[in-house]
C-alpha cells in the first residue's frame, strides 16, 4: 500500500464569503508506504484534521491529488469511493464517535455493512485486544470516553485496512490502554498498513517510525 | 436486517416522543386526505344518485308550500309539507304547452310507526302514469306493487316478517330500495289507493288529521313532469309559474344545477382544508427532520466514515421516515374511516346534501391513497430536509460536530 499527497491543498472560506478565505493545509507533497506507522503533530489549529481528513478522503482537496496505490482518490465518484473507504481506509475520527442507539458490537461491524471487509468474530478479537470485549452487547451511548476511543479503533481496524489515519487515537486513553491501542495499529503496520496518527501525545509520537510536523498548514519532516 | 432498517428502527424507539409527534402529524395528514376525499366521494355519489333518481324535467309542488316541504325537501331531505293542489290545478297544469309525461304524487307524514323511531316520510304514486318511482323500484323488485304493498327506502328498518304498521294496519313490504344518500332513504313508498287507505286511517285514528279535509283519493302533493323533445324545461315550468299562481314549479335541471353548485362549493372547501393541512404538515414535518439532520451530524459522519454514501444515509432517514410516517398514515387512515363511516349520515343532514358513501372497494382505494400520500409526505419531507447533509463532505460535517 502506498498513500501518496501530491501537491494537496485546501482552503476555507469565511462567513461563505468569496473573498475571506484561509488555507488550513498548504500545498502539500507526502507519501506513506506500508508497513510505516508516521505521526503528525502540531498545535490546536494548525491543519493536522484538516490534512488528515484530506488523505482519507473524507475532505476533497481545493488543488491537487491523493493517490492510493496510484488511484486517485476524488476520481472516483461518492459512492464508489465511499466503498472504497469502506475496505481500505480505517479511520479514528477525533472526538467520540458512536452510534448510540447501536451496541459496541455492532458499531464496530458498521464497515462490513457498507462492503468493508471483517466479521464479528474479527471485531469479537479487537475488542478483546483492546480489553472491552465484555461491553460488546453494551449500547455506545453508556460508554465512557477512553470506552468510546477504543470501539471506535476496534472499527477502523475491522476491514484489515491497507491505510489507518488515527486522529488523536489515545487522547482519552490510560496508560495501559494506549499502550493496546498503539500496539494493535503497530501489529495493523508489521501486516502491511500505513498508519498515520495526528496527535499531541508525547507516548504516542514516540511509538512512530516518522514524524512530521504541521504549523500553520505547512507540513515538514521532524 | 439491513443495517439502514436497524438504525431507523433504533432510531424511532430511543426517540418515543419525537417519534409520537412525528407520527401524529402523518396520522392528521392521512387523517385529512381520508376523511376530505370520503365526504367528496360521498357527495359526488349523492349527487349522481340524486340525478338518477329525479326522474323527471319539471317537479310542480302547491305555492303555499315553497320553502317548507317544497320538491327538493322532499327528494333530498323527506320533508313533506301538508299542503295540496286542488283537482283543477292539476288539470291546468297538465294541459301546459309541451309536456309529454305528467303523473301525480301524494305526501304524507306518518305517525311515529312501529317499525321505526322516527316518522316516516310516505310517498303515493300512480303506477298507471309514473315514470319517476317504478324505474327506481325495478332496480331493487321486479314484481308488482299492489295494494296493501309497500317499499321500504334503503334505511328503514323491516322486521322479519316483512310487515310494518301504519296507522294501525299492516303493510306487506315488497321490497327495499338501494341507498340513495338522500332523504327518501327514510321513506316509504306505495301506490296511490294504499297511500289513501293510510290517510283515511290516519283520519280515524289521529285528532288532528294530515289532511284537515283534503279527500285522500284526490289529493295532490306534487306533479312530476317529463317534456316533449326538444322542448326546454325551463320554458315549461315558467309557462306554469306563470299562468298557475298557485304552483311553483322547478325545473330538475335547476334543482340539480343548485344541489351541484352546493356541493362545488362544500368539495372546494373540504380541498382547501385538505391542502392547508398538507402544507402544514409538510413544513413541520421537514422542521422536524431538519432539526433532527442538524442533531445527527456527528452519528452521519460516524456512518460516512464507516463507508456509508450518501444514497446510504438517505436510506437510513428513509427507513427512519418511513417507519413513523406509514405507522402514523395508518392509524390516521383508521381513524378516518371509522369516523367517515360513523358520521356519514350527520354529513347528509348538516350541508342538506345527498351523501352517498363509496363503496367498499373504492373505500378501501381512498385508505391505500390516504396512507401512501402521508407516507410520501413524510419521506420527502425527511429527504428534503436531509439531502444538503448527506451530500456534505464527510470531513465537514467532522469539523461542524467538533
Amino acid at each position: 500500500m502506498e498513500i501518496r499527497a501530491e501537491g494537496v491543498a485546501r482552503r476555507f472560506f469565511r462567513n461563505g464569503r468569496n473573498t475571506n478565505y484561509f488555507y488550513a493545509v498548504r500545498k502539500t507533497d507526502f507519501t506513506l508506504k506500508g508497513g510505516t506507522v508516521a505521526a503528525v503533530a502540531g498545535r490546536s489549529g494548525s491543519g493536522k484534521t484538516t490534512f488528515a481528513n484530506l488523505l482519507g478522503g473524507l475532505l476533497r482537496p481545493t488543488e491537487g491529488r491523493v493517490l492510493y496505490d496510484g488511484r486517485d482518490l476524488f476520481e472516483m465518484d461518492e459512492k464508489a469511493r465511499s466503498r472504497f473507504r469502506a475496505a481500505n481506509v480505517g479511520f479514528v475520527p477525533q472526538g467520540l464517535s458512536a452510534l448510540q442507539n447501536l451496541t459496541v458490537l455492532e458499531n464496530v461491524t458498521l464497515p462490513a455493512c457498507f462492503g468493508g471487509g471483517g466479521d464479528r468474530e474479527r471485531a469479537m478479537a479487537l475488542l478483546g485486544e483492546l480489553g472491552i470485549a465484555d461491553l460488546a452487547d453494551v449500547y455506545a451511548g453508556e460508554l465512557s470516553g477512553g470506552e468510546a476511543r477504543r470501539m471506535s479503533i476496534a472499527r477502523a481496524l475491522l476491514p484489515v485496512p491497507g491505510l489507518i489515519i488515527a486522529d488523536e487515537p489515545t487522547g482519552d486513553l490510560d496508560p495501559a490502554s494506549t499502550t493496546a491501542a498503539l500496539g494493535l495499529l503497530r501489529k495493523a503496520a508489521e501486516n502491511g498498513a500505513g498508519v498515520l496518527i495526528v496527535t499531541h501525545d508525547p507516548a504516542a509520537v514516540g511509538a512512530c517510525d516518522l514524524v512530521y510536523a504541521m504549523e500553520n498548514g505547512v507540513l515538514s519532516r521532524e | 436486517m439491513r443495517i439502514s432498517r436497524k438504525i431507523a428502527l433504533r432510531n424511532v424507539l430511543s426517540k418515543p416522543f419525537r417519534s409520537v409527534f412525528t407520527a401524529a402529524l402523518s396520522a392528521l395528514l392521512a387523517f385529512a386526505v381520508f376523511a376530505g376525499g370520503f365526504a367528496v366521494l360521498s357527495l359526488r355519489n349523492g349527487l349522481e344518485s340524486y340525478r338518477e333518481r329525479l326522474g323527471a324535467d319539471v317537479a310542480v309542488v302547491p305555492a303555499a308550500s315553497k320553502g317548507h316541504g317544497s320538491v327538493d325537501d322532499v327528494l333530498l331531505q323527506g320533508i313533506t309539507g301538508n299542503y295540496y293542489f286542488s283537482a283543477k290545478d292539476v288539470k291546468k297544469i297538465k294541459e301546459t304547452a309541451g309536456i309529454a309525461a305528467a303523473t301525480e304524487q301524494f305526501f304524507l307524514t306518518s305517525a311515529k310507526a312501529g317499525c321505526c323511531s322516527a316518522r316516516v316520510q310516505i310517498i303515493g304514486f300512480d303506477p298507471e302514469t309514473d315514470f319517476a318511482v317504478l324505474p327506481w323500484i325495478a332496480r331493487s323488485y321486479s314484481g308488482e306493487i299492489g295494494e296493501g304493498d309497500v317499499v321500504a327506502g334503503a334505511d328503514i328498518s323491516v322486521p322479519g316478517d316483512g310487515l310494518i304498521t301504519f296507522y294501525g294496519e299492516t303493510y306487506r313490504v315488497a321490497a327495499q330500495l338501494e341507498k340513495t344518500g338522500t332523504g327518501l332513504d327514510t321513506a316509504v313508498y306505495a301506490n296511490r289507493a294504499t297511500v289513501a287507505n293510510m290517510a283515511k286511517n290516519a283520519a280515524r285514528l289521529l285528532e288532528t288529521a294530515p289532511l284537515q279535509g283534503v279527500d285522500p283519493a284526490a289529493a295532490v302533493s306534487a306533479v312530476l313532469i317529463r317534456v316533449e323533445e326538444g322542448v326546454d324545461p325551463e320554458t315549461v315550468a315558467d309557462d306554469i309559474n306563470v299562468h298557475i299562481t298557485k304552483a311553483e314549479a322547478t325545473p330538475a335541471r335547476g334543482m340539480i344545477s343548485g344541489v351541484a353548485k352546493g356541493l362545488s362549493g362544500v368539495s372546494g372547501i373540504i380541498g382547501g382544508l385538505v391542502a392547508a393541512v398538507w402544507v402544514l404538515s409538510l413544513a413541520v414535518l421537514a422542521a422536524v427532520f431538519l432539526l433532527l439532520t442538524n442533531e445527527r451530524k456527528k452519528e452521519f459522519a460516524v456512518l460516512r466514515i464507516s463507508g456509508a454514501s450518501p444514497g446510504d444515509l438517505l436510506r437510513v432517514i428513509g427507513a427512519e421516515a418511513a417507519a413513523v410516517s406509514g405507522a402514523g398514515a395508518a392509524a390516521g387512515t383508521a381513524l378516518g374511516v371509522f369516523i367517515s363511516l360513523l358520521t356519514a349520515g350527520d354529513l347528509r343532514e348538516r350541508l342538506s346534501l345527498p351523501v352517498l358513501s363509496p363503496g367498499a372497494g373504492a373505500t378501501l382505494l381512498l385508505a391505500a391513497l390516504a396512507v401512501g400520500f402521508a407516507l410520501l409526505s413524510g419521506v420527502g419531507a425527511a429527504f428534503v430536509a436531509v439531502l444538503r447533509t448527506a451530500k456534505r463532505e464527510t470531513g465537514l460535517l467532522l469539523r461542524e460536530d467538533t
